[in-house]
């Protein structure tokens, strides 16, 4: 891709209120749902440049950011079709991929003012792996829209961020049990009460009002607990003894379920290698290959 | 006698033992893993069915580096469920005392073919992390005249009136030594990139090496010992002893001190049948080797009487020995050990040493024994002496001799 049709053509819009509030629209214009292919992954590490351009010339630029989406579904995922495509011998590619993804949503959840995402359709996969890169979700609130991470059903993992994001809010064995290795789809409703989603509304217009108004209400929430000093993880890491002893319990419960085959993405959930900002919150080891 | 011989001799690259460093994402067991799959692919003839053991050195063995990860690791590797696998601790000394304990029992004559070497993945098992009296309980401490060991190594430098630029010096030497050592490709045979598992290259170099770093810049940087020294008291419980020193220089610091790093190391010791019966040509014979100690407060002194013991059983002088290898854990410790044996710097640590390329504490003994063995060898000299200090105040050699 040049420089030039990514200036024409981008999948993450951005537009700032008056409040100083940025929407990042996620809205591929080749497609009718959005995916994690190579237009979503140049469009949205410059959405995330721009952000921290903006706030670097401008201390009070920008003030919030939500993230919305103007197709039916809020984010389709990954991109299947490219990823049964792929060989050996693209390793280094699909790799390279999965990295650049991790990195902007990391960059994303880095920046130091608060992101909310508006969740207006399912957010599945790399849908909601986008959404729990920010500091908070707003779900509307209809029982069709489904919420999770269904990758282990596929022979997939959630790797764009989705594992280790997941185990830090939840701990390892509610994650693992709950969410991951069983590819569980929520309603909203049952989303917010196992802690993925935070807030629900009844129509799809009172989204971003709803996002920028969390937004404005908490001008100082821009770290994820995970980030914060102090932070641990819930029920224990895997150097926790008591819970070590259940990690190869954990790996049986889905080993019965199905026979899951790694796949070139199935790599490391690990924080990217050199070129990019690195993660500070490590993945814990093992439980991404648990699957 | 049997005979003991180094067969072969690999290692990882090192990697710098923080989140950052390159090797923070593979586990330690696959850093061995790794190894045990090469060294099978590198000699064909290698039957691992003739192998006995697998003796692994681990300073920090617990975590992901606990429970034996010498059996684990061969189990994971897939090698015959009776190859067994066993993890010893002599501090810094780990990797060589597994080498050293692997040539006696081939020496002895109960074992024919032992893997023997170490692991330490210190970004995710940091150092200290398992404990122990000897620095944790204040009692022993005390009563053991325990002090850091960076405060032994000051103590070493102010006692032979080495000030801070004759450290820097020596530092910065290294590094150059390590890079060009690398640049002129004297490491490719032994050094095996750690890949992942779609194949693709994690890490190939050794990570810390710095070609240009320079005593002036080192200059800058800040004693990593004076505060602890003076607030803890440390300072006080070595010049107690050493009351003769008015007070203690601190010249050592990050820049001329072992690297901290992630790495592993194994070498194939057997017997000359085992050898023959399976067509392996023997890279180095292992003629002597000794632990021995000194004064455990200044700790770091303990290489030279150990090298005086393993010379004196294998009937050698210093001046038998072609090479010198003297892990450097602190600049003051490998210039100790010269000035205690009288050797020069021109034939020791020709390839610079651990403050360049770092320290994976359990591996590094059999990393500078198969450093040592590759010199010899471009350098067509015949016998090597590689030591190290050890924690407590202890000291390892180990003599080896060209085939």
């Amino acid at each position: 891709m040049t420089e030039t049709q990514q200036t024409e053509q981008t999948a993450v819009r951005y537009d700032k209120d008056a409040d100083g509030i940025v929407t990042l629209t996620l809205d591929d214009p080749t497609a009718s749902a959005n995916t994690m292919n190579d237009l979503y992954i140049a469009s949205m590490a410059a959405a995330v440049d721009r952000l921290y351009d903006e706030l670097a010339q401008d201390e009070s630029g920008v003030t919030g950011v939500v993230v919305a989406s103007a197709k039916k579904t809020f984010f389709a995922g990954g991109n299947l079709k490219k990823m049964v495509q792929a060989t050996k011998a693209d390793a280094a590619d699909v790799f390279g991929a999965g990295e650049s993804v991790k990195a902007a949503l990391r960059r994303l959840e880095q920046f130091p003012r608060p992101v909310a995402a508006a969740i207006n359709g399912a957010a599945l996969g790399g849908g909601l792996e986008i959404a729990l890169a920010c500091n908070h979700r707003v779900v509307v609130d209809d029982p069709s829209v489904q919420l999770g991470l269904p990758e282990a059903s596929l022979g997939l993992l959630p790797g764009g961020g989705g594992v280790t994001r997941v185990v830090r809010m939840l701990g390892i064995q509610s994650a693992l049990m709950d969410v991951l290795l069983q590819g569980t789809r929520f309603k909203p409703a049952q989303a917010q009460e196992k802690g993925l989603v935070d807030e629900l509304v009844a129509t799809r217009d009172e989204l971003v009002p709803a996002a920028k108004a969390w937004i404005k209400a908490n001008p100082d929430a821009a770290q994820n607990p995970w980030d914060q000093p102090g932070y641990k993880m819930p029920g224990g890491t895997p150097s926790t003894p008591k819970l070590a002893a259940f990690l190869p319990a954990f790996r049986r419960c889905c080993a019965s379920r199905r026979r899951v085959r790694s796949t070139p993405l199935s790599g490391r959930s690990s924080p990217p290698r050199s070129r990019a900002p690195r993660s500070t919150s490590t993945p814990p080891r093992g439980s991404s290959r648990a699957t | 006698m049997a005979e003991a011989f180094v067969y072969d001799h690999i290692r990882t690259p090192r990697g710098k033992g923080k989140k950052v460093g390159s090797l923070h994402e593979v586990k330690p067991v696959d850093l061995v893993v790794g190894l045990l799959d090469e060294i099978k692919v590198r000699n064909p003839g290698l039957d691992p069915a003739r192998i006995d053991d697998v003796v692994l050195g681990v300073v920090s063995p617990i975590g992901d580096q606990g429970g034996d990860i010498a059996k684990t690791a061969a189990l994971k590797a897939g090698y015959p469920e009776t190859v067994a696998g066993v993890q010893l601790n002599r501090f810094c000394a780990s990797g060589l005392e597994a080498v050293n304990q692997a040539a006696s029992r081939v020496r002895g004559g109960f074992e024919d073919l032992i893997l023997a070497g170490g692991v330490e993945s210190m970004s995710r098992v940091p150092m200290g992390s398992d404990g122990g009296a000897w620095a944790m309980d204040p009692d022993t401490a005390l009563k053991t005249g325990f002090v850091p060991q960076g405060i032994g190594a000051d103590l070493i430098a102010t006692i032979e009136g080495w000030n801070r630029d004759d450290v820097d010096a020596y530092a910065a030497e290294s590094h150059h030594r390590a890079a060009k050592a690398w640049a002129n490709g004297y490491f490719a045979n032994a050094v095996v990139p750690v890949r992942d598992p779609n194949g693709m290259t994690v890490l190939d170099h050794d990570e810390t090496i710095r070609p240009d770093t320079s005593p002036e810049g080192l200059g800058a940087l800040k004693p990593s010992f004076a505060d602890i020294g003076a607030q803890a008291g440390f300072d006080d419980v070595a010049l107690e002893k050493y009351h003769w020193v008015e007070r203690i220089d601190h010249v050592h610091h990050a820049g001329n001190s072992s690297g901290i790093v992630d790495g592993a190391a194994i070498m194939a010791i057997g017997s000359e049948q085992v050898g023959t019966d399976l067509g392996l040509t023997p890279r180095a014979r292992i003629l002597a080797t000794a632990v021995s100690g000194a004064d455990p407060t200044i700790m770091l002194t303990g290489p030279a009487p150990a090298a005086r013991k393993a010379l004196g059983k294998a009937g050698l002088s210093v001046e038998d020995i072609d090479l010198f290898e003297i892990n450097e854990a602190f600049a003051a410790v490998a210039m100790r050990f010269m000035r205690d044996m009288g050797i020069s710097h021109e034939i020791t640590n020709v390839n610079g040493g651990a403050i360049a390329m770092g320290h994976p504490l359990g591996a590094t003994g059999a990393m500078i024994l198969g450093t040592l063995v590759d010199e010899l060898q471009r350098r067509d000299q015949r016998r090597g002496l590689a030591t190290l200090c050890v924690g407590g105040g202890m000291g390892i050699a180990t003599i080896v001799e060209l085939v």
